[in-house]
């Protein structure tokens, strides 16, 4: 009936998926994560993919749905608020005056 | 072609197109997205136990247009025709392998197939990300080749269904 070949070919595909699903684990990466800093000290760091708003001193930073922006801003020149929405590994929103640093990370 | 063969082979399409039509009420696509049971390969490894290559090339085909018009989309016609005629290919290569039977053969099938599918994946949406699909793709497919395989190897065995398909 089922001859000696039969098993080397099952265990040749056995094979084949574990070396395959072995290689898709290790080469997904870690979950992006958006890391808000003040001058130079990190004060969250929190998932891309958790919809959420952080209120610092100063601004207010949203994360909504894998993109990243600055919703509101104390500062004068309004330029962190006007920077486009982030969401790719090292990106970045700055906010010079209050020396806040939004940035997008593996 | 003669009568008798043509008659075989219009009978073995319509019983591989019922095959499709069942397998379209299982729903293994929630699963994994376009995963079918392939139980049509049966009468491929049929026509194959015969060495009958070009029927099998011939009803496969013909059973995957008309699935295709009667409850397919142009898009699932490509798919399975790239599936159907990989495997069809690996199948009659393992036929010569020594001390294999019809159950490894079909395993070699089912698998072929699977990886044909995804090989048109890769084609269609134009990313390498729908191989991640491939480990869980290719066990469903040994397995149901494995299934369909035994189910052939024990009619092979049946000298009433030899008889069918004798030249
Ligand atoms: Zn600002």
């Amino acid at each position: 009936m089922i001859k000696k070949n039969d098993i080397i070919i099952c265990v040749i595909v056995a094979i084949f998926c574990i070396f395959s699903a072995a290689l898709i684990f290790s080469l997904r990466g870690t979950p992006a994560k958006v890391i808000i800093s003040q001058d130079n000290t990190i004060l969250h760091k929190v998932s891309l993919y958790e919809n959420r708003e952080i209120k610092l001193p100063h601004n207010t930073v949203v994360i909504e749905n894998g993109v990243v922006f600055i919703s509101e801003a104390d500062c004068k020149n309004q330029i962190c608020v006007n920077t486009p929405k982030i969401s790719k590994d090292g990106e970045q929103i700055i906010c010079l005056p209050n020396r806040v640093i939004v940035e997008v990370s593996e | 072609m003669k009568t008798k063969r043509l008659a075989l082979y219009s009978m073995l399409v319509v019983a591989s197109l019922a095959f499709s039509y069942f397998e379209t009420f299982i729903p293994t696509s929630a699963l994994l997205p376009g995963f079918k049971l392939g139980l049509a390969n049966l009468i491929i490894l049929l026509l194959l136990s015969h060495d009958d290559i070009k029927g099998a090339f011939a009803v496969n085909a013909t059973r995957i247009a008309l699935a295709s018009l009667l409850f397919g989309t142009p898009l699932s016609f490509l798919f399975s025709l790239l599936g159907g005629t990989l495997s069809t290919a690996i199948m009659f290569f393992a036929k010569r392998i020594k001390d294999v039977s019809y159950f490894g053969i079909g395993v070699l099938g089912g698998v072929a197939h699977n990886i044909g599918q995804l090989i048109m994946a890769v084609i269609t949406f134009k990313t390498f990300s729908v191989l991640t699909l491939t480990p869980w793709l290719t066990l469903l497919g040994a397995l149901c080749g494995a299934a369909t395989g035994f189910i052939a190897l024990l009619l092979t065995k049946n000298k009433h269904i030899n008889k069918l398909f004798i030249k």
